[in-house]
C-alpha cells in the first residue's frame, strides 16, 4: 500500500496546478463578459476547455458541448480513482460511482417519458453516456429495454440493480420516478459513508465534516420539499431521508416521525436545531410555491458551506482524502459554472439571469 | 530611447493618433508625471477631464471577440493586422460593425443548426450500423411485408424514431427499427396497414437487406454531416473578406481610441508624451509634423536626462535567437542602460547543455524533433501549442546542435565511439578506459574542465556587470560590491589558489605572501565602503564593520558554491555516458542482432527524454542562478508600444 505521501502528494500538486491554471485563466469571467454564444466559444479557446468548442465546431449542439465536459469529468475523476488505493481508492470510486448513477437517472428518465408518458424525448439517448465508467454495465442493453424488467436484467449485476428492483412499473406509473430516484440517492450515501468509516482517522475525520454538514441540509431540503410541498406520509418521508448526517441519527427528529402532528413538531424542530439557517423564514410561506421557492435558498446556502468547508481543507492538510473531495468539488462548481454561462449565452440569457443562476 | 513630448492642435489628434500608430513606435507615459520634470508643462493648469474612450474599446473589443469565434468556428487563422492596414474609413462605424457580424453570426448558427440536425440523424443510423457489426441485432426489429394503405414518406408517420426503409423485392418492404421504439412504431403500422410476410425466403433476404441498407445509410448520412459541416466552415470563408475588414477597422478604431486616450487636452491643444527609440525619432517627428500640417511643438528629452521615469528597454535580438531571447524575458528586462544578455546565454546556454548531453545521434534526432515541431507550427499556425510549444522547438534545433557539436569533440554516436573525439573521448573517461595519450584520463579532468567552464562563466557575468555598473556610473557598487572589482578580485586570485592547491596534489598554495596579500588587499579596502559612499554618493558616512563582514562572508561562500555548482555538469555529463555505458552492456548480453538495436533505441529513447530533460533544466538553473546573479538587476520595464502588429 502507497503512503499517504505518495498517496495524496502526486494528486496534491496535480490538481493544485489544474485549478490554478483554471483560475489563472479566467475563463468563467471571460465567458460571463462575452456578449455572445460565439464570443463565449472563443473565450473557451486555448483554455482547459478548448475541446467544448471544438465539440461545437464539430456537431454544432449544445448538448454535445455538454456531453464532452461530462467526458472529460469522468476522466479526470478515473485518473485520481486510478491513482489512489485500498480505502481511498473506494471513496475515490464513489464519486465516479455516482456519475454512473446521474447516467442511469437519465435513461430512466428518457425511457419512463418515451414509454409510460408517450413523449419524445428519445433523441436525448444520443447524449447518454455508453462507455464503462465504474461498474460492468452494459449501457447499450439498459438504454435498449423496452420494459421495465428487461431494464433490471440488464443491469446484470451492477450494485444499484437491487435497489431499483424493489419497484415495480406500476408504482413508478402510480409515483413518478422521484421515489426511485430517492432510493438511488439513499444506496448511494449509504455506501459512501460505509467506506469513509473503513478510512484512517485522519481521512475519516475530514470525509465525515464534509459529509455529514453536505447531508443535513440535503435532508432538510427533503423534508420541506417532500414533507410540507408533497405532503408525502410521515413514515415515507422517513425512509426518503439520506443516512448519514446529524439530523438524521437525531433521537428527537426520529420521535416526530411516530405523531400525528409529526409534521409541525418537523417543521418546530429544524427552526430550534438550526437556528443559523433562517428556517423560519422559510416556513412562513403564504402559498407553497414560495415554500418551494424559499428552500432553493438552501441550495445557495450548502454550496457555501462547501466552499467555505473546501477552503479550509485545502489550506490544511495536503495529505489528505479532504483535498481530494475538495477538488471535486471545485471541479463540480467549476464545470457546473461554465455549463450553466454556455446555456445562458446560447439561449440569449440576460447578464443578470446568469449571474443569478450562478449565484 | 528618447522621449518625445508634443503639443497638437485639438483638431487634429484623430490624425496625429492614425500617424503615431501606423509608426507603432511610442511607448506612452502619462503626461502628468512629467510634471515632475520640470518641463514646462507643470504650468499647464488648464487640462480637462480625459474623455475615456474605454465604451468605444469594450464595444469593438467585443465585436472583434466574436469575429475571432467566428474564424475558430471557419477554421480560419486569427487575422493578422500590419501597419497597412491602418485607414480608418469613413463610414465604418461600430453600429454598422455589430449588425454586420450579427448577421453572420446569425447565419452560422443556423448553419450550425443544420449541421447538429446531420448529426444527430448520423449518431441514430451509426447505433443500429454498431449494433450490427457488434453483434447485437437482437435490439433491432426487422420487418417484411408491405403497407396497405398508400403511403408517400414512410419516415414522416414516425418523427421520433429510428426507421430505415428499404426495398427487398418489387413489392415487399423491409423495415428496421429499435426494438425499443416498438411502442411508438406498432399502433403506426397497423393504421398504415402493414401486413407481415411470413416468406422465409424474403426474411433472409430482408436481414442481409437491412444490414446492407443501414451501412449505407450510415455513411451517406456521415457524408450529409461531413457536407453540413464543411458549409459551415465554406460560410465563414465566403464572408472571410467583409470579417477581414470589419476586424481590421476595429482594431484600428480601437487602438486609435487607446492612443487618444493617453492624450491631455485643453481646449485647443492636445498633449502627449512617450518613448520612441532613438534611431525612430527623426521619422516620427516628420509622420507628426506631416499629421498636423507642421502645427505642433515637439520637444525630445535624452533618456539620460530623464530622471524618475524609468526608460523602457527594448530586448533587441536577432530573431534566430528568439528561443533564448525569451529565456532572458522569463528571467526579467534588462535595465536601460545596461548590456543585452542574449548573446551571452546563448552561448553559455548551449555550452552547459553540450556539456551535459554530447552525442551526434542523440543530438540529430533533438535537432530532427526541434525542426520538424517548428516545420509542423509554420504550416499550421491555428495549431494549439501544446508540451512541446513552437518556441520549445527552436530551442531543441539550437540543443541538438549544441550536442552534436559536443558529441565530435568527445567522440560518441548514439553511446558508441564511431569516430575518436576531437577533444577526448568522454565515454572512455568515464568507463576508465581513456588512453594514456588523452588529454583528460579520468572524471577528475571533467570535473576540473566544468569548474573551469563555470569560472569563465562567472567571470564573464563579472565583466558584465562592471561594464553596465560603469555605464550608469555607480561607482561604489563598481568598486567596492561583491560582484564588483574587489570581489571579482578576490574571486579570481581565489580561484588561481585554489588551482594551484589541485595541482600541487592538494597539498600547497602558492608559496610566499604574495598570495594572502592579493586576498588580503581587496578584502580589506571593501572596508572602506562607507568612506567611498560618503565621497562619491554624499551619504552620510558609516563605519559598517557588520555589512563588510557580512559581504566578505558571502564574497567566499558564493563565489565558492557558484562555481562548485557547475560541477553538475559534469555530473549530468558522466550520468549520460553511463546511462549510454549500461545500455551498451545490456546489447553485449545478446549476440541477436534485432535485440540489440531493440535495446540500444530502447537506451537511446530513454536518455533522449530523461536526460535531456535534466541538461536543459540544469542548464537554465545556471543560467540564472550562477550567471545571471551576477550582473542582470531585472529592473528593467519592457518597452511596449502600441503597434498594430503586436
Amino acid at each position: 500500500m502507497k503512503s499517504a505521501i505518495a498517496r495524496y502528494g502526486y494528486l496534491n500538486a496535480k490538481l493544485r496546478a489544474r485549478l490554478a491554471n483554471l483560475r489563472d485563466s479566467n475563463v468563467i469571467k471571460n465567458l460571463i463578459d462575452a456578449g455572445t454564444f460565439l464570443q463565449a466559444l472563443e473565450a473557451l479557446e486555448n483554455t482547459a476547455y478548448a475541446s467544448l468548442a471544438a465539440a461545437y465546431r464539430e456537431t454544432g449542439d449544445l448538448q454535445m458541448m455538454e456531453k464532452t465536459l461530462l467526458d472529460d469529468e469522468i476522466s479526470m475523476r478515473r485518473e485520481i480513482h486510478d491513482a489512489l488505493d485500498g480505502h481511498s481508492r473506494n471513496v475515490a470510486g464513489f464519486f465516479l460511482l455516482k456519475i454512473e448513477i446521474d447516467n442511469l437517472k437519465n435513461i430512466i428518465r428518457i425511457w419512463y417519458d418515451t414509454t409510460v408518458l408517450g413523449g419524445n424525448s428519445g433523441y436525448r439517448l444520443n447524449y447518454i453516456i455508453r462507455e464503462k465508467i465504474l461498474s460492468d454495465i452494459s449501457w447499450d442493453a439498459v438504454i435498449n429495454a423496452s420494459s421495465w424488467e428487461q431494464i433490471l436484467t440488464a443491469l446484470g449485476n451492477a450494485p444499484c440493480r437491487e435497489v431499483l428492483a424493489r419497484f415495480k412499473k406500476e408504482d413508478l406509473e402510480k409515483d413518478g420516478l422521484a421515489y426511485m430516484e430517492m432510493a438511488l440517492d439513499c444506496w448511494y450515501y449509504q455506501g459512501l459513508m460505509a467506506e469513509v468509516a473503513k478510512l484512517g482517522h485522519k481521512d475519516r475525520d475530514v470525509a465525515y465534516s464534509v459529509l455529514e454538514r453536505d447531508l443535513d441540509i440535503k435532508n432538510i431540503l427533503i423534508l420541506i420539499r417532500y414533507g410540507f410541498y408533497y405532503n408525502v406520509e410521515l413514515k415515507r418521508l422517513q425512509s426518503m431521508m439520506l443516512p448519514g448526517g446529524q439530523l438524521y441519527s437525531d433521537r428527537k427528529l426520529a420521535l416526530c416521525f411516530g405523531v400525528s402532528d409529526g409534521l409541525d413538531r418537523i417543521q418546530a424542530f429544524l427552526v430550534k436545531r438550526y437556528p443559523k439557517l433562517n428556517l423560519g423564514h422559510i416556513f412562513s410561506y403564504d402559498d407553497k410555491m414560495q415554500l418551494l421557492s424559499r428552500s432553493l435558498e438552501l441550495e445557495y446556502v450548502l454550496a457555501d458551506e462547501r466552499e467555505v468547508n473546501y477552503k479550509r481543507i485545502m489550506r490544511g492538510d495536503p495529505f489528505s482524502i479532504g483535498l481530494i473531495m475538495a477538488y471535486f468539488f471545485k471541479y463540480d462548481r467549476f464545470d457546473n459554472s461554465i455549463r450553466l454561462v454556455l446555456h445562458g449565452k446560447y439561449y440569449h440569457w440576460s447578464d443578470d439571469k446568469i449571474l443569478e443562476v450562478l449565484k | 530611447m528618447k522621449l518625445i513630448t508634443a503639443v497638437v492642435l485639438r483638431a487634429k489628434s484623430d490624425k496625429v493618433s492614425e500617424c503615431l500608430l501606423k509608426e507603432g513606435v511610442m511607448d506612452f507615459i502619462d503626461v502628468k508625471s512629467l510634471e515632475e520634470l520640470d518641463s514646462g508643462l507643470a504650468d499647464v493648469k488648464a487640462f480637462e477631464q480625459s474623455t475615456s474612450g474605454d465604451e468605444v474599446i469594450r464595444k469593438a473589443d467585443a465585436i472583434m471577440k466574436q469575429i475571432q469565434g467566428i474564424y475558430s468556428q471557419g477554421m480560419i487563422p486569427p487575422y493578422r493586422a500590419t501597419s497597412q492596414d491602418i485607414k480608418l474609413d469613413d463610414s465604418f462605424s461600430l453600429e454598422s460593425a455589430s449588425e454586420s457580424v450579427a448577421k453572420i453570426s446569425d447565419e452560422l448558427l443556423e448553419a450550425k443548426q443544420q449541421l447538429k440536425t446531420a448529426n444527430l440523424n448520423y449518431h441514430s443510423f451509426e447505433e443500429l450500423d454498431r449494433y450490427f457489426k457488434e453483434g447485437k441485432a437482437g435490439y433491432m426489429d426487422i420487418r417484411v411485408g408491405k403497407f396497405t394503405r398508400q403511403v408517400d414518406n414512410i419516415q414522416v408517420k414516425f418523427p421520433d424514431v429510428v426507421l430505415g426503409v428499404f426495398p427487398v423485392d418489387e413489392n415487399v418492404t423491409g423495415l428496421v427499427s429499435l426494438k425499443r421504439d416498438a411502442a411508438k412504431i406498432n399502433p403506426m403500422m397497423e393504421k398504415l396497414g402493414w401486413i407481415e410476410s411470413d416468406n422465409l425466403e424474403l426474411q433472409k433476404k430482408a436481414q442481409t437487406g437491412s444490414q446492407q441498407f443501414i451501412d449505407a445509410e450510415t455513411r451517406q448520412l456521415l457524408s450529409e454531416v461531413t457536407r453540413k459541416s464543411d458549409e459551415s466552415i465554406e460560410l465563414v470563408k465566403s464572408h472571410r473578406s467583409e470579417l477581414d475588414y470589419l476586424y481590421r477597422e476595429l482594431l484600428v478604431l480601437k487602438l486609435c481610441k487607446k492612443i487618444k486616450d493617453c492624450f491631455q487636452n485643453t481646449k485647443n491643444t492636445a498633449v502627449f508624451s512617450g518613448w520612441v527609440p532613438a534611431d525612430q525619432a527623426k521619422q516620427i517627428e516628420a509622420s507628426i509634423r506631416k499629421a498636423t500640417d507642421d502645427q505642433c511643438i515637439i520637444e525630445w528629452t535624452e533618456a539620460s536626462n530623464v530622471k524618475g521615469v524609468p526608460v523602457p528597454v527594448e530586448l533587441q535580438s536577432p530573431k534566430v535567437l528568439a528561443p533564448f531571447t525569451r529565456i532572458v524575458k522569463n528571467y526579467s528586462i534588462p535595465e536601460y542602460g545596461t548590456i543585452n544578455p542574449v548573446i551571452f546565454t546563448t552561448v553559455a546556454f548551449m555550452c552547459m547543455f553540450g556539456l551535459m548531453f554530447a552525442d551526434v545521434g542523440q543530438g540529430l534526432v533533438i535537432l530532427l524533433i526541434g525542426l520538424l515541431g517548428s516545420l509542423m507550427y509554420k504550416k499550421n499556425p491555428l495549431k494549439k501549442e501544446g508540451l512541446l510549444t513552437d518556441n520549445l522547438c527552436h530551442l531543441l534545433v539550437y540543443l541538438g546542435i549544441s550536442s552534436m557539436i559536443f558529441g565530435v569533440l568527445f567522440g560518441s554516436y548514439f553511446g558508441y565511439e564511431l569516430f575518436p573525439g576531437l577533444w577526448f573521448s568522454f565515454d572512455a573517461v568515464v568507463e576508465g578506459e581513456a588512453p594514456a595519450n588523452s588529454l583528460i584520463k579520468d572524471i577528475y579532468g571533467i570535473l576540473g574542465i566544468t569548474i573551469k567552464f563555470g569560472f569563465i562563466v562567472i567571470v564573464t557575468g563579472l565583466v558584465l556587470n562592471w561594464i553596465n555598473l560603469f555605464r550608469r556610473k555607480h561607482w561604489v557598487e563598481l568598486v567596492m560590491d561583491k560582484y564588483g572589482i574587489l570581489g571579482g578580485w578576490i574571486y579570481i586570485v581565489g580561484f588561481w589558489g585554489c588551482s594551484y592547491f589541485v595541482k600541487s596534489g592538494y597539498k600547497s598554495f602558492p608559496p610566499g605572501s604574495l598570495f594572502l596579500v592579493l586576498v588580503l588587499t581587496p578584502a580589506f579596502l571593501m572596508l572602506f565602503r562607507g568612506l567611498m559612499e560618503t565621497l562619491v554618493d554624499h551619504k552620510r558616512f558609516k563605519l559598517g564593520l557588520m555589512d563588510w563582514l557580512v559581504n566578505l562572508l558571502e564574497v567566499f561562500s558564493g563565489y565558492l558554491s557558484n562555481t562548485l555548482s557547475f560541477m553538475r555538469v559534469a555530473g549530468l555529463g558522466i550520468a549520460h555516458a553511463s546511462l549510454m555505458a549500461a545500455f551498451k552492456s545490456m546489447s553485449a548480453m545478446t549476440t541477436n542482432p534485432l535485440f540489440i538495436i531493440l535495446i540500444m533505441a530502447l537506451g537511446n529513447a530513454l536518455v533522449i527524454a530523461i536526460e535531456g530533460l535534466s541538461a536543459g533544466i540544469q542548464a537554465l538553473r545556471l543560467n540564472y542562478y550562477e550567471f545571471f546573479t551576477k550582473f542582470f538587476t531585472g529592473k528593467g520595464v519592457a518597452y511596449k508600444p502600441v503597434n498594430i502588429e503586436e
